[in-house]
């Protein structure tokens, strides 16, 4: 069964806030691209209950939606698709640039700034939440009107244990 | 496919260390080994500060490897772009590929921003992206990828030997990673470092490529005259 409640405030680029039983998704956003290119989701998972798990996301618009970590190497990027990310009890986990994001792949229409992209986050535990992904300009790392905070690789503080893929 | 070429240079210089001197024989006329192993030591001692003293009368630093050098690439209206085309104005390159969903984006968002915060000293850099993935960076790919940035952005592409050819000469490692058995389903590995150029076309410094647009336009500054 799909849980679906999406808060929209009167103002276009205000944060979207989507939850499942005591997962709450917001702040997410996705970057301006190209049909036939690939896309970054970026967002913050709040739990304000048991331990759960990001297992998988789909999106309408993408033919594949993975995990992926990037990772820095002694000055070489790497990108690497993960199994899932562990949700800890009452813990936030963040999605962000040069960390965590959703790759999609395959996009059958291209992401104008503005614009919101449908995707459908899957956890063990709660199950499916969908939720709208604001498009920003080109490389940018949040939308006006979300929080402004660090989103270098340096700040992973926050950064759950990753599970690399089989 | 490309292959893997030097390793990369890190993101910020090395501190240069003293080269360890080997210790000599304890004591004098120890063995006849042992004098023959310092005088070679000697020897190699003076062809190393020999070397260090011409790359520094050179004009360039005499640790670590020589960035940059001649290529030729194409531009994103198909038209031949070499390291000629980079005299006269300062450059900041950057290596990718256009599907990099977070590191080269972030990297060019920022860049533009920098070149944005940096007042009229922009006007003297022209920023350059040169892909590390020909196969699928066509130039109508990179065109159009470039343009979503900034308009004073330059894409370069070139075939799989040319583009071999440029990442040799900065330093830049990169290597495809499969991520299924599909054609095309694959994301490169590459280093990601802002390089720095002179109007002379020679390398400045290097930034790092993780920073603030705050952060690259105060280094910018400084580089600058």
């Amino acid at each position: 069964m799909i849980h679906r409640l999406v808060l929209v405030a009167a103002l276009l680029a205000a944060p979207i806030v989507a939850h499942a039983g005591s997962i709450q998704v917001n702040e997410a956003f996705t970057r301006a691209v190209l049909a036939g290119g690939v896309g970054g989701v970026f967002l913050t998972i709040v739990n304000t209950g048991a331990a759960d798990r990001l297992t998988g996301a789909t999106s309408p618009n993408a033919a594949k939606a993975e995990l992926h970590q990037s990772i820095s190497d002694n000055g070489v990027m790497k990108m690497r698709p993960v199994d899932g990310l562990d949700i800890p009890t009452g813990g936030t986990v963040k999605l962000v640039p040069g960390g965590y994001h959703l790759m999609l792949t395959g996009l059958t229409q291209g992401l104008t700034a503005g614009g919101h992209l449908p995707v459908t986050l899957i956890f063990q535990n709660a199950g499916m939440v969908e939720v709208e992904a604001y498009v920003v300009k080109p490389g940018g790392s949040a939308p006006m009107g979300m929080a402004p905070h660090d989103m270098g690789p340096h700040d992973l503080s926050q950064m759950p244990r990753m599970m690399p893929a089989k | 496919m490309p292959t893997p070429t030097d390793p990369p240079i890190p993101s910020k210089p090395v501190p240069s260390k003293p080269i360890p001197i080997k210790p000599g024989p304890s004591k004098l006329g120890q063995s006849h080994k042992g004098f023959m192993l310092g005088m070679i030591g000697l020897f190699f001692g003076v062809l190393l500060l020999g070397a260090a003293a011409t790359m520094w009368l050179g004009g360039s630093s005499p640790i670590g490897p020589v960035i940059g050098g001649p290529f030729a690439l194409t531009d994103t209206n198909g038209a031949r772009f070499t390291d000629k085309n980079l005299k006269g104005t300062y450059s900041l390159v950057y290596f990718g590929y256009t599907f990099c969903p977070d590191v080269c984006p972030t990297t060019l968002n920022q860049v533009a921003e920098a070149l944005d915060k940096l007042g009229p000293k922009a006007e003297r850099i022209r920023p350059v992206f040169i892909t590390i993935d020909p196969a699928r960076d066509t130039p109508a790919v990179m065109r159009q990828y470039v343009s979503a940035f900034s308009p004073r952005l330059v894409g370069l592409t070139g075939t799989d030997v040319e583009i071999a050819a440029v990442a040799k000469a900065y330093r830049v490692y990169y290597a495809p990673h499969r991520t299924s058995d599909a054609p095309g389903d694959y994301t490169m590995d590459h280093s990601s470092v802002l390089y720095l150029l002179g109007p002379d076309g020679r390398f400045i410094a290097p930034i790092r490529a993780d920073d603030s647009a705050e952060k690259i336009a105060a280094e910018l500054s400084k580089q600058i005259q």
